[in-house]
């Protein structure tokens, strides 16, 4: 589109003609507050903070295009006047005091409207109830404010389990009874009023067992490839920084006794199914084969299409493998049974939370994982130890497993996990690596990407998919290929429903861009190549049985 | 009677304009839907009369429904490729007229696809594109536009929605009897309420004088509708306009409605028929009626929330809600001297 001039509180401007007006404004450094714009979606319009004077009319700027000689304003005392007035309208169903609304992310909204507590007005959902969903997280509707982003978030990942109910003042967030939750969290990430919270329990229990003098447990903590793009956002770093060795460092001092790296076991994943794909090829199984790396696909593919469910692959996912790993093997290195061992997992998602507690992926009773704690929650449970990631050096990750490949950490990025299982799938079907594949090559189609790779006497047909909602499209389409990737979330794990907001396409580029160098960088690249896994298979996963007990699930 | 294209530009020359509250130009925004889309059309006739105080949709359906059939018939002929008519009626005008209407078309108007629809909602359901939503069975709330819905209406099709009144019109029109009149209900503390007819052009006083009514002597009178007709004072009855809105003139005995008697009653009607979209209706209408309860109002910030709703809410209904109270609120010391 066309670049034109538009007169902006009487200074002239060059913007995108077409583009979202309140977008173009923030494009351009104006402060234009809004609650309810998000940009992953149409504008819903509701909130209408985001006001501004079009050609001398009131309007919404989050409604309007740029359109060439357009005459804006943004700070004119009526329209000032009129965001004060509904901001306090809004805030008003905020309850706690002005430092508890500075530290949400209403405050900047406050500040911007000109509004400070107490507001005259009382709030007046003290007596709603909370929405649990499971014991995974909650929406606290006496703190919503109505802006449906939670729903449009639940909508576009194609599951509609939440809705709006009644009309005017008693409209409410609901929750539809004849669908199904799957712990995407995407609702939580798209909350700009804090409503929407992970159960804290887990960190409670963490933080008493990291403080305890006496039979504390081996604290483990296991990092997932997304959070180290991510987790140096709420600590004021660029988006896209990678944190590990900070988090690592971080970790340490809050009193984790070790620090292991999840991209590990995401290699050991990669080699696990892409042995079980070239089986399954050349003994014409059940094709294709989908990843089950995504617990919020997998909750979601037995609930809305279990007749799928021997699509999907019997490995393990990275982190269930890494915590029989840790308890199971590495324990024995240092002398110690597993349940001398606490693993915590630092997740960019919620739905691990429910992985993790699946009694099926128990080992004799016992839970591989203890506990997991997304990136926003490590995030909390750092600053109030007064830790602040941005300064510090960072410490490298225990060694006792090794490095991930580079193919380990893309993992955590959309198209990741498809790349990797090509790299080594290949080289399983030819025993020759394939030139390295690089996310170049892949093709986007509408709702999924594919890929594919020309070996001997055969083609390899993979497709990825991020996003639930773009689920149906590749399930009408999946015997075109051999090999799915599916994960819940836009982007892959990197915009998982635990990471850091804001969040949008341009930061989920910056963060997948940041592990895809990492790969670059890496000196190994193929999974298969990972001396960590290599040492794996020769100590400990030594029999079919210790594979099959370790990384396979075989409860069905 | 005039063919398509006569009465097309008939209906354009006749200055002929919505009656449902907007006052739009018919003849532009069908002249515009018959030159730009030819493909599958939908149609809505908008009964819902939820405004209070409005009473003429319901007497045309009681008095005139052979002329609306009319209407909608010559409609139809501009119009062919109109899939389905909804006659889009509130409950009570659907359980009294179903029966009749569908009688009327099985027996004279077998070749239009008219559909009596009986109205899900309230208020709400008479903002045309709630009125497309409620059809589609989704949530009463408003669209968002553009998308206008000439372009996207009823399931994604171009569709025309026009009040009862205005398809009454277009059969004047048709029949070259048209003469620039429209209905007009008055109702309130009068000695001769109902619905009249009378010029586009009329004063609000000389309507009543017209109608034979005499106003009480201290009284506030409310222009195109009970929830968002201008307020006015006797002084101003002789130079404003009877025709705003939907037509309903009402009037209130000061003497006998308090100020705050008068924002309680808009409000206890609106806190009930708002869809909760966005702040200024949900929040301000709900912080208004707690005032009232509570006996805290406070003009200020009554204003404050007048100018939100007027200005800055999502759909028509919040703004004529905004326009009525700021209109009462500055002649609040005339209309109840202290």
């Amino acid at each position: 589109m066309a670049q034109v001039t538009i007169t902006i509180d009487t200074k002239k401007y060059e913007a995108e003609e077409g583009v979202n007006l309140l977008v173009a404004l923030r494009q351009l450094g104006l402060t234009v507050p809004s609650l309810c714009y998000h940009p992953d979606f149409d504008p819903e319009e509701n909130c209408r903070l985001c006001l501004v004077s079009v050609n001398g009319k009131v309007t919404t700027s989050c409604n309007q295009k740029v359109k060439k000689d357009m005459i804006v304003e943004t700070k004119t005392p009526e329209l000032l006047k009129l965001r004060k007035t509904n901001a306090e309208l809004l805030l008003a169903n905020f309850q706690g005091s002005s430092k508890d609304l500075q530290s949400s992310r209403l405050g900047k909204i406050a500040d911007e409207c000109g509004c400070t507590l107490p507001i005259t007005y009382k709030p007046r959902k003290i007596d709603r109830k909370s929405l649990v969903f499971g014991n995974i997280f909650s929406n606290n509707l006496n703190k919503c404010i109505d802006c449906r982003n939670c729903v449009k978030a639940c909508q576009s990942q194609g599951i509609c389990a939440i809705g709006v109910e009644n009309y005017g003042y008693k409209e409410t967030i609901a929750k539809k009874h004849d669908k199904f939750c799957v712990y995407c969290g995407q609702c939580l990430a798209h909350c700009p009023s804090g409503a929407i919270t992970t159960n804290p329990k887990e960190q409670q229990e963490i933080e008493q067992l990291l403080t305890k003098k006496m039979n504390k447990p081996i604290m483990v903590a296991q990092i997932a490839p997304a959070v180290r793009a991510a987790i140096g956002e709420p600590f004021g770093l660029p988006h896209g920084t990678i944190a590990t060795e900070q988090l690592t460092e971080a970790l340490k001092k809050i009193g984790f006794d070790y620090v292991f790296d999840t991209s590990v076991a995401a290699d050991l994943t990669t080699v696990e199914e892409a042995k079980e794909l070239v089986h399954r090829i050349q003994n014409k199984g059940t094709l294709p084969l989908f990843t089950s790396c995504c617990p919020g696909w997998v909750r979601y593919l037995g609930v809305y299409y279990p007749e799928l469910l021997p699509h999907l692959t019997t490995v393990h996912s990275p982190q269930i493998m890494m915590g029989g790993i840790l308890k199971w093997h590495w324990a024995k290195k240092i002398r110690k049974n597993p349940q001398d061992i606490y693993v915590v997992s630092i997740m960019p998602c919620l739905a691990k939370k429910w992985e993790a507690q699946r009694p099926d992926y128990f080992i004799d009773g016992v839970r591989r994982v203890d506990a997991v704690l997304t990136t926003v929650e490590i995030a909390d449970l750092l600053k109030k130890n007064n830790i602040d990631i941005a300064k510090l050096k960072g410490v490298p990750m225990d060694d006792p497993l090794g490095n991930p490949t580079g193919a380990g950490v893309i993992f955590g990025a959309s198209g990741g996990v498809m790349v990797s299982a090509l790299r080594t799938g290949y080289y399983l079907l030819t025993g020759k690596n394939p030139e390295i594949l690089t996310f170049e090559k892949i093709i986007q189609l509408e709702g999924y990407k594919t890929m594919e790779v020309k070996a001997p006497g055969l083609t390899l047909r993979v497709a990825a998919v991020d996003g639930l909602g773009n689920v149906e499209k590749l399930i009408q389409h999946k015997n075109e290929f051999d090999y799915v990737e599916i994960m819940s979330c836009r982007g892959g794990c990197i915009g998982g429903g635990g990471q850091p907001v804001p969040v949008s396409d341009d930061i989920r580029k910056k963060r997948a861009q940041s592990l895809f160098s990492i790969d670059e960088d890496s000196p190994v690249r193929f999974a298969h190549e990972s001396k960590a896994v290599q040492a794996l298979y020769k100590e400990f996963l030594t029999s079919e049985e210790e594979i099959r007990r370790i990384c396979h699930y075989h409860n069905k | 009677m005039l063919e398509k294209v006569a009465l097309l530009t008939a209906i354009t020359e006749s200055k002929l304009t919505g009656k449902g509250g907007s006052g739009y130009p018919t003849g532009t925004k069908w002249q515009e839907l018959f030159d730009k889309h030819h493909e599958l059309l939908y149609m809505a006739i908008n009964g819902s009369e939820g405004e209070p105080g409005t009473l003429k949709d319901g007497y045309i359906l009681k008095n005139h429904l052979e002329d609306l059939m009319i209407g909608i018939e010559r409609t139809y002929t501009i119009f062919p490729q109109i899939k389905t008519i909804y006659l889009y009626v509130r409950k009570d005008y659907f359980a009294l007229y179903k029966q009749t209407i569908e009688t009327l078309i099985q027996t004279k108007y077998v070749k239009i696809p008219l559909t009596v629809f009986e109205e899900p909602g309230g208020y709400l359901c008479g903002e045309n594109t709630v009125l497309v939503n409620s059809i589609e069975g989704k949530r009463f709330e408003p669209r968002r536009k553009p998308p206008f819905l000439s372009t996207i209406g009823l399931f994604g099709k171009p569709t025309i929605v026009n009040n009862i009144e205005t398809i009454y019109r277009i059969s004047q029109i048709a029949k070259g009897t048209y003469d620039d009149k429209r209905f007009y209900s008055i109702t309130g503390d009068i000695s001769h309420p109902g619905v009249y007819e009378a010029s586009n052009s009329i004063t609000v006083a000389n309507l009543l004088t017209e109608t034979n009514n005499a106003l009480p002597a201290h009284v506030c009178i409310q222009v195109g509708g009970g929830a968002s007709g201008l307020v006015i004072t006797q002084e101003e009855i002789g130079e404003t306009k009877a025709n705003r809105g939907t037509g309903a003139i009402l009037i209130y005995d000061t003497k006998k409605t308090s100020f705050l008697d008068f924002v309680k009653e808009k409000c206890d009607f609106l806190i009930h028929e708002n869809c909760g979209k966005c702040t200024p209706c949900r929040e301000g209408i709900f912080r208004l009626s707690e005032m009232i309860a509570q006996n805290t109002f406070d003009d200020t910030k009554a204003l404050e929330i007048a100018e939100v709703l007027a200005k800055t809410s999502f759909c028509g209904l919040g703004n004529g809600f905004g326009g009525a109270l700021l209109s009462v609120l500055s002649r609040k010391d005339t209309l109840w001297p202290k």
